[in-house]
């Protein structure tokens, strides 16, 4: 009897033990270090800030969050080592494998480093719905996602439009239920000499045709149209990518008309400023980081002759209403050889929704992944702040901005780097849309077959 | 009982000897011939995040990479931009005749550090100088040639596919033609002036002097500019790189992507580095196998001896 008495307590310790440690629980006691390492804003504004040389703000450094942050918690230090933008890929994975890395700035993208948080997210449905987005990747089994990371920065790309242009040209302003056609046909129109003023006016800037990026531009095309090339399997290798159909020639012609009300310089990619300028000579374009771009306007003093709005609204696909957009971000990772995952995860929330830590991501440039961050931006950019907002609130849910079924950059080898190549030559007017196409898709054959 | 003494003094002298080279052998060893392995072992193995998990596939990625037209197409670029970069040998040469027939003097040297110049500036900001300058639309290339013809060129020297190559020769010629002119300006100083005197007594004109006392004399130097120079074309990276807009699919048409970009492809961007490491090899057979055949045409070797 003793003996079945005392396994029966036994067991009903070590019930209350398993209980009690599997609980979520901090010990504000406990003497923590977190180590951060990545990029993200933290190497642009530095630990003490710096100053933005275009529009003269002031952006604090990354000691000011974290003063922030120890005011909460004095116990947990926060050691943030940043690695520069050229390789950052390498540096994160460098000093993962050196160990004692606890969260990756802006590592969501090396997923095999990744703790997973959809678990996390389970657990905190309160947080979950304070914020807008979450990095959620497919990896492993390609058919599913996880949230690699959240992101603390959310930047949907919008147009801007210059409404002195559009007004010489006789053409309203549209809104946000524009589509790419109307789009195209108000680029048309202020290509040409301008009735007013009779300088050279363009009808568009195509989006980084300079750099990598320019994939935004055939990204917010495929999800307006619901071009969606990829099929995926369980791996990469039972995955289908077939870009062949009428609707991806649709896209490749349009960006190839919209290339022709762009500026040469724009077209051939050299020598391009994509700011907003007292010298502007473009009637609409786009790009991400709405909320910088409306202060070098405001330091211009030109923000009056500018219209932020969405860009045009998709017309197909299970997202057809919302607004198309490429969604750049900032994100946190937790590093899955962290030893403080519980300490890491409450960092990541303490930066994503903290007013004071929302405050400072705002004060970086960056738009904050919560309604704090929305009402702070309504305060600061008035109405212009209408147009990121009204693409964050339509945002499908569980939008992925990397690997979904029109872009991934992840599991496909040179899908990604192939697309620049063909789109850069279509933009410059070496190669039709359907040679455009007819090369992307021999690339991905190519590099399908090479993997089966 | 002497022998012990010997030894003892012989392994003490050994140790000093050694110790002056201890360092240097375990650099060379830790940073050379480790990795050096390493990217052996890897192209064998499916590597995709280092330390993260390896499966030994064999062949598999060398078989990968030949079967891709890409890759095939960047080994091609590679060659004929390397061939091309070879301009920098005859441009170097007249470089060093012309600045040569200066005579020694302030104006000599005034002209040889000048032209050297373009050697010790930092390459990334000349790049981005030479995107502007060979621009299509307002390049300052097309303008200069507009003049000259009498009316506007608008030949895309870095972005469009058929001159792409023609662009990126004349950034290289113009970065590593003084490197060029200097050992050709050194190897014509050091030809004995007799030989020239001789030459003239005999009534040899300028262009007999050249062909039959200059160039022979010149073989040596030319040997190991073109050797160095297959080296370092082959091994082509960051300039093609950033005028192609930091893009390793290589711009225009895919026409600049040398193999060390389609290696950094699979480094950086997707990590593969079995398939990186694989292409690494294909490289390092495809250079040794260059300068074995340069070294055995030119004679370099045996003229170094």
């Amino acid at each position: 009897m003793k003996k079945v008495l005392a396994l029966t307590l036994t067991l009903a310790m070590l019930f209350v033990m398993c209980i009690g440690g599997s609980a979520f629980a901090l010990d504000e006691n406990e003497k923590v270090t977190l180590h951060l390492y990545g990029t993200a804003n933290f190497v642009d504004v530095g630990p003490d800030g710096v100053t933005d040389l275009v529009s003269g703000v002031e952006m604090p450094g990354y000691n000011e969050l974290i003063s922030y942050w120890n005011e909460l918690h004095p116990n947990v230090e926060v050691v943030v080592e940043t690695c520069p933008w050229d390789s950052w890929l390498t540096s994160i994975q460098t000093a993962v494998l050196s160990g004692g890395v606890d969260i990756i700035l802006h590592g969501a993208t090396l997923t095999e480093l990744c703790e997973p948080l959809d678990d996390y997210l389970a657990a905190d449905p309160e947080y979950a719905d304070t914020i807008f987005a979450t990095e959620n990747k497919r990896f492993g089994e390609l058919d599913k996602t996880m949230v690699a990371g959240i992101q603390y920065v959310i930047e949907p790309s919008i147009a801007y439009i210059d409404t002195d242009i559009l007004e010489h040209y006789g053409v309203e302003v549209p809104d946000a239920s524009w589509t790419w056609d109307d789009l195209i046909a108000i680029a048309e129109k202020c290509t040409g000499t301008d009735p007013v003023t009779g300088k050279q006016t363009y009808g568009v800037q195509l989006c980084y045709t300079h750099t990598q990026n320019i994939f935004q531009n055939y990204y917010q095309l495929a999800m307006a149209y619901g071009a969606a090339p990829i099929t995926y399997g369980k791996t990469a290798a039972e995955s289908t990518i077939d870009v062949t159909g009428e609707k991806m020639l649709d896209i490749f012609t349009k960006i190839q008309k919209l290339a022709e009300c762009c500026a040469p310089n724009v077209r051939e990619g050299v020598n391009v400023n994509m700011d907003l300028n007292a010298e502007n000579d473009t009637a609409i374009r786009w790009r991400t980081l709405a909320y910088d771009q409306y202060r070098k306007a405001v330091a211009a003093g030109i923000d009056d002759h500018f219209a932020f709005i969405p860009l045009p609204v998709i017309e197909e696909g299970d997202a057809a209403g919302a607004q198309s957009t490429y969604f750049g971000s900032y994100n946190m990772a937790i590093c899955n050889t962290s030893e403080h995952k519980d300490w890491a995860w409450e960092f990541i929330k303490f930066v994503t929704t903290n007013e004071k830590a929302v405050e400072w991501t705002l004060a970086t440039g960056g738009i904050p992944n919560c309604g704090y961050g929305m009402e702070l931006l309504k305060e600061k950019m008035g109405d212009k702040a209408n147009g990121p907002i009204q693409v964050l609130e339509t945002l499908p849910d569980g939008f992925c901005n990397t690997t979904n079924v029109w872009y991934d950059n992840v599991n496909f080898g040179t899908f990604s780097t192939y697309l620049v190549t063909v789109l850069k030559d279509l933009v410059y007017g070496n190669i039709t849309p359907e040679e455009a196409i007819a090369n992307w898709q021999a690339n991905i054959d190519d590099y399908m077959a090479s993997i089966k | 009982m002497k022998r012990p003494k010997i030894t003892k003094r012989i392994v003490r002298n050994q140790l000093v000897a050694y110790s002056f080279i201890i360092v240097s052998l375990i650099t060379l060893l830790v940073l050379v011939y480790v990795p050096m392995l390493t990217t052996i072992r890897y192209s064998t193995y499916k590597v995709g995040l280092v330390g993260y998990g390896e499966k030994f596939v064999g062949w598999a990625n060398y078989k990968m990479l030949f079967s891709q037209k890409a890759f095939w197409k960047s080994i091609t670029n590679t060659i004929i931009l390397a061939v091309m970069g070879l301009l920098t040998i005859p441009v170097g040469f007249i470089l060093a005749v012309l600045i040569n027939s200066l005579g020694r003097g302030r104006t000599q040297e005034f002209f040889r550090v000048g032209f050297y110049l373009p050697n010790i500036i930092t390459g990334v900001s000349v790049y981005l100088i030479f995107q502007v300058v060979l621009m299509g639309s307002g390049g300052l290339l097309n303008n200069f040639l507009g003049k000259i013809v009498g009316h506007p060129v608008t030949i895309g020297w870095l972005s469009n596919p058929k001159y792409a190559k023609v662009g990126a020769t004349i950034l290289w010629v113009w970065m590593n033609a003084g490197y060029s002119m200097l050992i050709n300006l050194a190897s014509l100083q050091a030809i004995p002036t007799d030989l020239y005197e001789a030459a003239a007594l005999d009534g040899a004109t300028a262009f007999q002097k050249m062909l039959h006392i200059t160039i022979p004399n010149m073989k040596a130097c030319f040997s190991l500019l073109f050797v160095t120079g297959m080296i370092n074309g082959l091994a082509r990276f960051t300039d093609i790189y950033i005028i192609s807009g930091s893009n390793t699919s290589g711009g225009a048409g895919g026409s600049l992507q040398t193999i060390l970009m389609y290696i950094f492809q699979y480094s950086f961007e997707t990590p593969n580095y079995g398939i990186s490491s694989a292409g690494a090899m294909i490289l390092f057979v495809l250079v040794f196998a260059f300068t074995m055949i340069n070294v055995r045409l030119t004679g370099f070797l045996k003229d170094e001896v």
